[in-house]
């Protein structure tokens, strides 16, 4: 009976806590209104410069921006660029070819980048007003998103007090019935042993 | 092990596993069922009359007593769930996954499975006498997989059709056909299986026209109200499965429904779970699936294996049949299944992504290989199998 409590307790501490907090590792710490739908025509003259600072423990992974390249008809080059203490420490160039009508374009780094803030400076070659869009917000900076990868101790910190919050605003009446569906059936099976 | 700590074992595993995994299919098939709470009869009409005021616009393509008999289980649990439940089934934003009450969402909607589930099992057992093919059963990852991860319906059709057969294999040839009837009513694969237990009944014509009239009845019984719905005809129509089964064609003679007949006048002296493994061979090999369809045959294919079936091809066949579906390209076939469990599981690599952008290779070409592979051993096996009944016999 102590071997069947025991896999379970390892069953819901491997599946609810380890599995996420060793796969997943990459954690989504800003988000600039992704939904809103306004566009504006994205032109060389138009340099966007935006600040972001870290969470502890967590590295700078990734970025999405969103843009809009009807029939995707613009090879422009666009680049982002990330800076630390005004020093250029990444360039990322890419072409218009991978920009879709419209999509998310992810940008992926190896988060080796050792610093809490960040600047990122998002610029394009295009000179045609007509054919390469990008998402913005309310107050005009462009819409986009930025992930980092938390290290092995902060993941699994992070994901435990993830579980604490899930378990502190879950329907508790719905929660205790589980409970109580799982600790019957355990009893069950204790007196079947007996 | 008693039979009894069986079956308490079986379902603790299933309590285990049913609140952390999700496929979104079972939120739109519950979306379209939760109409029948509101009084709405014919479901085929209400969406194409409202498609432009609803959050979810996909046309209802199943059977209308699909939707009445969990629509009903809907409509009976509705005063006892959580309000946010029915926010959740009518929300398709982006934030749609980050319900709080989520793992107790999917906990309720496949809460009926367990019944028609562990009824499968007990039948399974009922029908072989063997210990083994209970087990096979209650604990194989498959069965967890295509019940609790997929999370559709379809069991309840699949119950219903072993049902079937356990009543004609007791010569109650009445039951049997108005349950695979049934079972047709819920989903139409069942069809495939009515030729088979007529031709048993071949040189008994009286009780073959009454297993056709009671295989009917609830067919007419559902279908009827719904005849003169112009929606429910193209709902109907644009289902799919007839067009898929002719889809391989060798020379261009469409093969499954060649292969079918080939089966179905071949082994009219073998056994019918014998007969529908050999059609769920062919099914699985020519026609391209859904995952969730393995369930229809998988009863069959355990009752045709027996204590001489090698079970490291049984152990197998199971593995590429989860390999094949984790290349499907579709997130939530891989890690989307854990999005209760954490949301950020969205953002990993899919198996088809991770093949297609380390390998350059389409993953299609090794599904197509793994699906091979898969025909041949599940061949061996029932031959095996096959083989040991004659020398017994």
């Amino acid at each position: 009976m102590i071997k069947i409590i025991l896999s379970q307790i390892f069953f819901v501490f491997i599946i609810l806590i380890i599995f996420p907090s060793v796969l997943v590792r990459d954690r989504l710490f800003f988000q600039n209104n992704p939904d809103f739908q306004e566009t504006e025509s994205f032109t060389s003259n138009k340099n966007y410069n935006l600040n972001l600072s870290l969470p502890e423990n967590c590295q700078l992974s990734s970025i999405s921006f969103r843009f809009k390249n009807p029939l995707v008809a613009n090879q422009s080059q666009i680049v982002v660029d990330i800076l630390s203490r005004n020093q250029i420490i990444q360039s990322t160039p890419f072409s218009g070819a991978n920009v879709g009508d419209p999509s998310w374009v992810n940008l992926k780094f190896v988060p080796k980048m050792n610093s809490s803030s960040f600047s990122l400076n998002l610029y394009t070659q295009n000179n045609d007003p007509n054919s390469l869009y990008l998402y913005v917000n309310q107050n005009g900076l462009p819409v986009y998103e930025a992930w980092c990868r938390l290290t092995p101790v902060a993941s699994l910190n992070y994901v435990y007090k993830q579980r604490l919050s899930q378990i502190s605003q879950i329907n508790h009446l719905y929660l205790y019935f589980y409970l109580g569906l799982i600790v019957s059936l355990n009893y069950a099976l204790f007196r079947l042993k007996k | 092990m008693s039979l009894k700590k069986t079956f308490l074992l079986a379902l603790l595993l299933r309590l285990f596993i049913m609140p952390w995994f999700y496929h979104p299919d079972i939120k739109s098939q519950y979306f379209h069922f939760q109409f029948l709470s509101q009084g709405i009869g014919n479901i085929y009409q209400h969406i194409t009359g409202n498609k432009s005021k609803l959050p979810y616009t996909d046309t209802f393509n199943y059977l209308p007593l699909t939707y009445f008999t969990f629509g009903s289980y809907y409509t009976l649990i509705k005063p006892f769930v959580p309000a946010t439940l029915n926010s959740w089934l009518n929300d398709w934003g982006p934030n749609q996954n980050a319900y709080f009450d989520f793992p107790i969402f999917i906990f309720i909607l496949k809460f009926p499975y367990l019944f028609f589930d562990l009824a499968i099992a007990f039948l399974l057992f009922k029908i072989s006498s063997n210990r083994s093919v209970l087990n096979l059963w209650l604990f194989n990852p498959l069965t967890l997989y295509l019940i609790y991860v997929l999370g559709n319906f379809d069991v309840l059709p699949t119950a219903l059709t072993l049902l079937s057969l356990y009543f004609f294999s007791k010569s109650d040839f009445n039951k049997s056909g108005f349950l695979l009837g049934l079972a047709v009513s819920l989903k139409m694969y069942p069809f495939l299986f009515l030729p088979f237990f007529l031709l048993r009944l071949f040189n008994q014509k009286k009780k073959a026209a009454l297993y056709l009239l009671f295989f009917s009845l609830p067919i007419l019984i559902s279908f009827l109200p719904f005849l003169s719905s112009k929606d429910f005809i193209a709902s109907f129509l644009g289902s799919g499965l007839t067009q898929k089964i002719i889809e391989t064609k060798i020379s261009n003679i469409p093969a499954f429904p060649l292969i079918y007949l080939f089966i179905l006048f071949s082994t009219f002296k073998k056994t019918l779970a014998y007969s529908f493994s050999l059609v769920g061979l062919a099914f699985l090999s020519l026609v391209n699936l859904h995952p969730q369809w393995f369930i229809w045959f998988l009863p069959f294919f355990l009752l045709s294996f027996n204590s001489k079936t090698p079970k490291i091809f049984l152990s197998l066949i199971i593995i590429l049949v989860l390999v094949y579906v984790s290349l499907i390209n579709d997130q939530f076939l891989t890690w989307g299944h854990l999005i209760p469990i954490d949301i950020g599981f969205l953002s990993l690599t899919t198996p088809h992504d991770f093949i297609k952008f380390r390998f350059s290779q389409p993953p299609a070409i090794l599904q197509q290989q793994i699906k091979t592979i898969t025909g041949i051993f599940s061949s061996i096996l029932l031959l095996i199998s096959w083989r040991h009944d004659q020398n017994n016999s």
